[in-house]
């Protein structure tokens, strides 16, 4: 009967997970736990600072900035440039292989559902301001970013440059120091630092005014999941037999996106806010 | 039918995945490429993905 939403197979089972906050704060413990960080040698799907004392994972943009400065250094060669290799290459390699295999399990699901600094913008933009959406297009500098800031600017500088800027490292660095872990705001890039902090000022203040500035402007991982959203395993599935057109699944996307017209959208958190709006848009798997 | 969704595509993301996996599982096997430095958190004695406190890579001496 047209109108009546019947749930699919992986719908059904994907529904015991449909509280967002919940998960989201069970990745923030999780992520967070100072006692598995014996799992550390795992690269993480989504921004996660393994500057943190407490980290369970290690942030894939980290090992690609080791393996960027490395590769600058050019000491591949000889037997010290083999362990140089084994240390710093190849989790390097890990970190790309980590991200192509969530990116093409999970798309930006990870991002809408794990991820801990996303989860600080979605708590920001709970705070009742007059909101604006980004445009759509506004995702186009993260593939860049990671390109630039944590690829080639580490392979020319020697530095650890986007880590050192990056405002969910800013968050490790304000918590630790507090908690008398002496890290890098006294380090000859402290200055770097300090810009970090200043940085998540900004990314916090802006996430009162739109739903997560920083994975929507800057994001690198973001930007490498979003693209594989047109092909990964956690979709949103869009009945156009019976879609009306009505626009309630706009209206009630936070990204400002239209599922109806583009569920793929790179954007596009998965957050599932257009599915409980609209009975002919389901999560699905494939 | 889109290229997305052309058998090519598929074959060539099928291979890349299963790259990928190789990779990851070779990464994180404690018997291939583990890295020692990532083993743990600065508690438990490893360097825990942390970069030197100065930020810059410094190369030890050839020896």
């Amino acid at each position: 009967m047209p109108g009546e939403k019947i749930p699919s197979r992986s719908g059904r089972i994907l529904s015991f997970v449909k509280n967002r906050r919940t998960i989201q704060s069970v990745s923030l413990i999780v992520s967070n736990a100072w006692l598995l960080s014996f799992l550390r040698f795992i690269p993480c799907g989504y921004l996660q600072c393994s500057n943190c004392a407490a980290s369970t994972f290690t942030c894939p943009l980290i090992l690609l900035e080791r393996g960027a400065v490395m590769a600058s250094m050019g000491v591949f060669g000889g037997a010290m440039g083999s362990a140089m290799a084994e240390k710093v290459l190849t989790p390097a390699l890990g970190a790309v292989a980590m991200l192509v295999l969530f990116g093409a399990l999970f798309g930006t699901w990870g991002c809408g559902w794990l991820c801990p600094f996303g989860f600080l913008q979605d708590l920001l933009a709970k705070i009742p301001v007059k909101k604006f959406h980004l445009p759509s297009w506004s995702g186009v500098l993260r593939i860049p970013v990671l390109l630039g800031l944590v690829v080639a600017v580490p392979y020319l500088t020697r530095t650890m440059f986007f880590c050192d800027v990056c405002p969910s490292g800013a968050i490790t660095r304000l918590w630790q120091q507090a908690a008398g872990i002496p890290l890098f705001l006294k380090a000859p890039e402290g200055y770097l630092a300090a810009g970090s902090l200043v940085f998540l000022a900004g990314v916090v203040v802006l996430s009162l005014f739109t739903l997560r500035p920083f994975c929507t402007l800057l994001c690198p991982i973001g930007g490498v999941v979003g693209v594989m959203n047109k092909v990964s395993g956690v979709r949103l599935a869009v009945d156009r037999d019976h879609c009306v057109a009505c626009g309630r699944c706009a209206q009630s996307c936070p990204q400002g996106i239209d599922p109806s017209e583009s569920p793929d959208h790179s954007l596009c958190s998965r957050c599932l806010e257009c599915t409980d709006n609209c009975k002919f848009i389901s999560v699905d798997l494939r | 039918m889109s290229f997305l969704e052309s058998k090519a595509f598929r074959l060539v993301w099928v291979i890349l995945l299963a790259v990928s996996a190789f990779v990851l599982g070779y990464t994180i096997n404690p018997r291939t490429g583990r890295s020692p430095g990532l083993q743990s958190a600065p508690a438990f004695g490893g360097m825990g993905g942390q970069y030197p406190s100065s930020g810059r890579f410094v190369m030890p001496p050839r020896r």
